[in-house]
């Protein structure tokens, strides 16, 4: 994937819209809503809750807090407190563009 | 001689060689101003790093480069100022710290805290704001290579912050000032993780140049969430040059690679030894794999220190060699390291890409 896209230059939480913006450094835009970025949480309990089948559907898809995590990727604390969910750069964007499953397949 | 304008001074110095820094003032953008005026010509420089050693020399030094080169009579002035890292987004009481360097390595013993203490130390002698932080859960060492004495405990502030402990002028904190006795805290992942973070960014550090962090041995787990969680401006690997240690080291490089932390070099350590009796210096463990490891990554080799028994009697006894015996060769070695170190930083600063800004709006 195209490394010259990340990091981004902005990341705005919009709580109202309940979705996340993205100005990526060569200008493109990412929104992706928060019931996307649970759905593709990518910790080792939501993957595992996945594999067993079971939903997911109680879980808050609202978002509390974005904050950096290290130098390459955005940590996300939904409004239940789930915070372990990490998402680095290109897997943020690969969501944006509706290709989660694709880069998580790779 | 030269016609003297602004011009035909900034080509000389893109064409002289002489630059303490690896690459032409022209090239790392140093060059504030030119005034040429009736009596001479001022030549002010803007420096990302401390060396109040070597600034007064390296302006005169200059101005007799620009002689040599067709430029008589330049004044050369140098404002120092530490480069501040575009990667770190400053969170909590960090929003005044520039940079935050980890240092690292893959072996345990190497002299990752007998390297960290003394390299703060030399920082801070170059005029630099250091502040030095023992993330080593496991074995925290540096209340003893500080001197700090056992009853001094961290000021608690609104009973939620703390202030670092001073000593020599270095803003100190470890989780062994924290703890009432002296038994290591257990500690486990992710718990060790949250702690140091909070550690970290819970501390009144106020405005730092460098903040310095003593790693724990290893690239486990907790190593790479930490070098994941706190966001860092770079990274030093130390080793020894023996083939063990060197493996190892590897693995840390590979590891900053992974998470996108520049290396800004490595240190060998323990690599030579000085005959007591003949002073003649010898390698302890053979040589050049520090070397060879450096230029695989494509990283600079910031410096090497021998083995002698003088740096570990300095820092068992609290006075790390720096301050204690600031004349010695073994102080020089410390402080040739740090401006390798201000200036790797400087030059990764100006590379950098800034952080994102993050905005967390409410509202519509
Ligand atoms: N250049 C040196 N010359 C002589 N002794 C040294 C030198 N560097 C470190 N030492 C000594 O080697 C021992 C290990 O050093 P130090 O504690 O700094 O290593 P470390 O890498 O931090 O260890 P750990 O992995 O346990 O944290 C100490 O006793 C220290 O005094
Ligand atoms: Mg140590
Ligand atoms: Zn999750």
């Amino acid at each position: 994937m195209n490394e010259v896209l990340y990091p981004p230059i902005l990341v705005t939480l919009d709580k109202a819209a309940g979705e996340l913006k993205i100005v990526w450094k060569g200008g493109e835009k990412s929104h992706i809503a928060g019931s996307e970025l649970r759905r593709y949480c990518a910790c080792s309990n939501c993957r595992a809750r996945k594999v067993v089948g079971v939903a997911l559907v109680t879980e808050s898809t609202e978002m509390r807090s974005a904050r950096l995590m290290g130098n390459n990727a955005l940590q996300i604390e939904f409004s239940d407190g789930h915070d372990r969910g990490i998402y680095p750069w290109p897997y943020l964007f690969a969501i944006g563009e509706g290709l989660a499953q694709e880069y998580l397949d790779e | 001689m030269l016609e003297v304008t602004e011009a035909s001074v900034r080509r000389v110095l893109g064409e002289i060689g002489y630059s303490p820094f690896g690459s032409s003032y022209i090239e790392m953008e140093a060059i504030e101003s030119i005034n040429i005026g009736e009596s001479g010509v001022d030549l002010y420089l803007k420096v990302g790093l401390q060396m109040q050693s070597k600034s007064n020399l390296l302006a005169m030094t200059l101005s007799s480069e620009l002689e040599k080169a067709g430029i008589p009579g330049v004044t050369v002035h140098i404002n120092c100022e530490v480069f501040a890292s575009p990667l770190i987004s400053r969170q909590g009481h960090l929003k005044d710290v520039k940079n935050i360097v980890m240092v690292a390595s893959g072996k345990g013993g190497v002299g990752k805290s007998t390297t960290s203490v003394n390299l703060a130390l030399a920082l801070q002698a170059e005029g630099a704001k250091v502040g030095i932080l023992d993330a080593d859960i496991y074995g925290p060492s540096l209340r003893t290579m500080l001197g700090i004495d056992n009853h001094i405990k961290p000021e608690l502030v609104d009973q939620k912050y703390v202030s670092p402990v001073r000593k020599y002028g270095l803003k100190s904190m470890s989780v062994a000032f924290m703890s009432e006795d002296k038994t290591p805290m257990i500690w486990r992942g992710p718990m060790a993780v949250r702690a140091l973070q909070q550690l970290l960014e819970n501390t009144l550090w106020g405005d730092l140049d460098y903040l310095i962090i003593d790693m724990p041995p290893g690239t486990g787990d907790i190593h790479i969430s930490l070098a994941q969680k706190v966001n860092v401006s770079g990274a030093i690997v130390v080793t020894t040059p023996q083939e063990m240690a060197v493996i190892d080291a590897r693995k840390g490089l590979e590891m900053f690679n992974k998470v996108s932390i520049p290396v800004l070099g490595i240190v060998e350590n323990m690599a030579t030894h000085r005959c007591s009796n003949c002073g003649f210096e010898e390698t302890v463990f053979g040589s050049g794999g520090a070397q060879h490891l450096a230029d695989s990554y494509q990283v600079q080799l910031l410096g090497t220190l021998p083995l002698d028994k003088r740096i570990r009697a300095d820092v068992d006894a609290g006075s790390p060699t720096v301050v204690e015996s600031p004349g010695s060769t073994l102080a020089q070695s410390y402080i040739a390291l740090a401006h390798q170190v201000g200036i790797e930083i400087w030059k990764t600063n100006r590379r950098g890409t800034a952080a994102p800004e993050i905005q967390i709006v409410d509202s519509l």
